[in-house]
């Protein structure tokens, strides 16, 4: 589906940043959004999380370079780091060819699945692209 | 053509006789005879609106509004080849950042300038990231709380500052992540001081604020130094030495008995000690000298000496090196004033080093392995980029083995 330009599939949700979330269970896979691989450039590097490290909610647990510009990815939830796209290292540019499939980030083990309630879906569209707009102006100052 | 030999009016005052004096040796400039060598080793000269040798020749006529109009200064890497290569030792690349100063001072500071001196104002790095951010390249090291705790000591023999690259830049994390796995190893007490640290402050003198932009800096990070007891201060990123060594001194003229030193001489000795077995594998390797290290520090052999007692690896030189070495285009805040002529620069050292037939392109800089890595890429070289200490942490052996 496609908002102001940028694609977000629906069956996913988003968190504050821009960065997606799908749910499978006991167990999200994350990632980040097409808006958000736009608007951060081509990027050129990401540090992987470690497979079992425990994740706090809003707090960065990986971080992304792309040209002068370093952003931190932080976690939408409260967990545990189960699985990582370990591939990401040598090839980053996944995160921008296919930021929904190849370029998936890493999975991880949801304490309190409570916490997704509070993640933007697609599916309430009015609200959704009021949401993607605020981002947008965000960036374009 | 204009040809006013008068000031502009509004700036903090120094004409352009003022600005000679301000630069030690800068009254030299009147002796240039305009051999045009700054200009044929120049980087960044095809892309200036005047040759760097119009440029001086401008200065020496007074002609002020012909060079504030062509802002040469800002396309300037501050790599000093023009300096080191100046048949009359005219101090050009000091010349060209206190055009900077002058330039800000009558005109204001570029954009890019002035968000990064604000950015700076706000977090005391260039990133504007919260100070304990400073500490994100330890969480993916598989410490536990206690270990990464270890990394922080109220007193301690050595002080490593970490630098806002090697901090907040995640490309580069492995440099402090691997000088912090190999002086654990050799057991030296040591602690980095995280969330504390602030920027040296050099992007603000390259950025056109003049030196006293960072005193506030100076006395802040010295006092730190002092509270921890340290001995010596060891740094990863050789501006962070340059700015201790030669800046911090002339604004507080206070020797505080504490070493500064690049991790390349400390460890020229420690790797000695016999207390590392490396990896023997056979390895040819290029290594690149940043300009603030060799040029402007004269630290060209550590490096060398160290690859030297690597087994295994074989180092072969580049065209340019030493302190003939050519820039990487990441110094005086280039990548921020021109990203595409940053990259262009590094391009031509890639290729050079591309030449040599190397595995590996070594240096010992967090923004010249930057630069290099972005230079390899958009070339598609097959050269492994790696700052010295990743090589080294690299090669050596996991404990229990052959030591």
């Amino acid at each position: 589906m496609e908002f102001l330009g940028y694609e977000f599939p629906e069956d996913l949700l988003y968190d504050n940043d821009l960065g997606w979330v799908k749910e499978e269970g006991a167990v999200i896979t994350v990632g980040i959004s097409d808006f958000f691989q736009k608007t951060a450039g081509e990027i050129i590097f990401i540090e992987i999380p470690v497979v079992g490290r425990k994740v706090e909610k809003g707090q960065p647990f990986a971080s992304i370079e792309s040209g002068k510009w370093v952003g931190r990815l932080k976690a939408p939830v409260n967990g545990e780091i189960t699985e990582v796209n370990s591939e990401l290292s040598d090839f980053p540019y996944l995160l921008d060819e296919s930021p929904y499939q190849d370029g998936w980030i890493a999975k991880i083990k949801v304490q309190d699945k409570g916490e997704l309630q509070a993640l933007h879906s697609p599916q309430d569209k009015a609200a959704f692209e009021q949401f993607v707009q605020a981002e947008k102006d965000k960036y374009q100052k | 053509m204009t040809t006013v030999n008068k000031p502009e009016e509004g700036g903090s005052g120094y004409i352009f006789a003022e600005l000679l004096a301000a630069v030690p040796d800068g009254e030299k400039l009147r002796t240039c005879i305009q051999c045009g060598s700054c200009s044929a080793t120049c980087q960044s000269a095809g892309k200036m609106p005047v040759t760097p040798r119009k440029q001086w020749r401008y200065l020496q006529l007074g002609m002020e509004p012909d060079i504030l109009e062509a802002q040469n200064f800002w396309q300037c890497a501050t790599c000093a080849l023009c300096e080191k290569r100046c048949p009359r030792g005219i101090p050009l690349s000091k010349l060209m950042t206190k055009l900077r100063e002058y330039y800000t001072d009558r005109r204001g500071a570029p954009p890019a300038m002035a968000q990064l001196q604000s950015t700076l104002e706000k977090s005391r790095n260039i990133t504007g990231d919260a100070a304990a951010n400073r500490l994100l390249w330890t969480d993916n090291l598989g410490l536990d709380d206690q270990q990464k705790s270890a990394l922080l000591k109220e007193q301690a023999e050595v002080i490593y500052f970490t630098g806002c690259v090697s901090s907040l830049f995640p490309q580069v994390y492995k440099i402090p992540q691997s000088l912090t796995a190999i002086l654990q190893k050799a057991g030296v007490d040591f602690t980095v001081l995280g969330g504390e640290e602030w920027c040296c402050g050099y992007p603000l003198y390259g950025g056109g604020q003049g030196e006293e932009a960072l005193a506030e800096y100076a006395r802040y990070n010295l006092e730190l130094f002092k509270s921890k007891g340290a001995k010596t201060v060891l740094v990863s990123c050789p501006t962070c030495l340059y700015v201790f060594k030669k800046i911090y001194p002339k604004l507080t003229g206070e020797d505080l008995g504490i070493k500064v030193q690049h991790y390349s001489e400390y460890l020229t000795d420690l790797l000695k000690t016999g207390q590392f077995s490396f990896d023997t594998t056979e390895t040819v390797v290029t290594y690149h000298d940043p300009c603030d290290l060799g040029r402007k520090s004269h630290i060209t052999e550590e490096p060398r000496e160290i690859l030297k007692n690597l087994p295994g690896v074989k180092l072969v030189e580049m065209r340019f090196t030493r302190e003939e070495s050519k820039c990487c285009g990441g110094g005086g805040n280039l990548e921020m004033l021109n990203a595409e002529l940053s990259g262009e620069i590094a391009q031509n050292r890639v290729a050079e080093a591309n030449d040599t037939g190397a595995q590996y392109l070594l240096t010992t800089c967090q923004q010249c392995k930057r630069t290099l890595q972005g230079g390899a890429r958009r070339a598609r070289a097959r050269l492994k980029v790696y700052d010295l200490l990743e090589f080294i942490a690299e090669r050596i052996k996991p404990a229990g083995g052959e030591a």
